[in-house]
């Protein structure tokens, strides 16, 4: 599995569309635009190395949100 | 797969990871999220494979303490726990609706209370019959309506309650005095208990 390359200034991360729609990718990236410097285009989600934050652990706690996201929508409990 | 470390079924054990394949013609997808999503708290969790073949998720702990083995089986105990769950909810589907149906049946379709049926929908008055007979709507308006010196005397015995020693009052052979204590044992008790 290589969802997530670390690069020198920035981490790429190229979710499955299986399993992660774009709405929810879009909506993940509109929560974590707030604190840190993350995009997305051409499937692949960026994201830039911050003063404080490691871009590799900021792409793992993306992951679990949008999983949360995914579970926050399709059920109720 | 050099740092790969072990195979456990179906969970391979690498040295800061571990990928845990499932079947999905065994485990819908929706029950994948929702095992997944139960062990957030403890490892970060990446889904990954075909949707058609084999799915694979990669869980990477958050905290160095965590086994990985251990978590692997636990994910695997929570496919086989929501899977039991999906099934018994799509058996009870039915059922959980007619009770819901019949619950909201009970508030909706019934036929209005017999205090209901006298208020003038359009007045929005009272068209209650009394004992000296049908209201007119137009006239009376709650609370206007005087009441009888007997009404007033009722009224007053539900406000102010007859006291025990009245209600006793000229019966032989009652201790008044008793009733009043036991009267005031209910507000003076630490008083009551000292005597």
């Amino acid at each position: 599995m290589d969802a997530i390359k670390v690069e020198k200034n920035r981490c790429v991360l190229k979710l499955n569309n299986d399993f992660y729609p774009e709405r929810i990718i879009k909506e993940g990236i509109d929560t974590f635009q707030n604190k840190e410097r993350i995009s997305f285009s051409e499937g692949r989600i960026i994201i830039e190395k911050n003063k404080n934050n490691n871009p590799e652990k900021v792409a793992y706690e993306f992951c679990d949100y949008l999983l949360s996201l995914i579970q926050g929508g399709s059920r109720w409990h | 797969m050099s740092e790969e470390d072990s195979i456990l079924d179906n969970i391979e054990i690498h040295k800061n990871f571990a990928i845990i394949s499932i079947n999905p013609k065994l485990y819908p997808l929706s029950v994948i999220y929702s095992a997944a999503y139960w062990l957030l708290d403890r490892v970060h969790v990446i889904i990954d494979g075909d949707p058609e073949t084999e799915i694979l998720v990669e869980i990477r702990p958050k905290d160095k303490k965590v086994d990985l083995k251990e978590i692997g089986y636990e994910f695997n105990d929570e496919l086989i726990n929501y899977s039991v769950y999906t099934v018994q909810a799509t058996r009870n589907k039915r059922l959980r609706e007619m009770i819901v149906e019949k619950a909201l049946m009970g508030n909706i379709g019934q036929q209005p209370s017999q205090t209901q049926q006298y208020i003038n929908p359009q007045t929005e008055k009272c068209d209650c019959p009394t004992p000296q007979g049908k209201q007119e709507s137009s006239t009376w308006k709650p609370r206007e309506q005087t009441l009888q010196d007997e009404e007033l005397q009722k009224l007053r015995e539900r406000i102010i309650p007859t006291n025990n020693s009245d209600l006793f009052k000229g019966v032989g052979d009652i201790d008044e005095d008793g009733i009043a204590n036991v009267q005031n044992y209910r507000h003076k008790k630490d008083e009551f208990l000292n005597d």
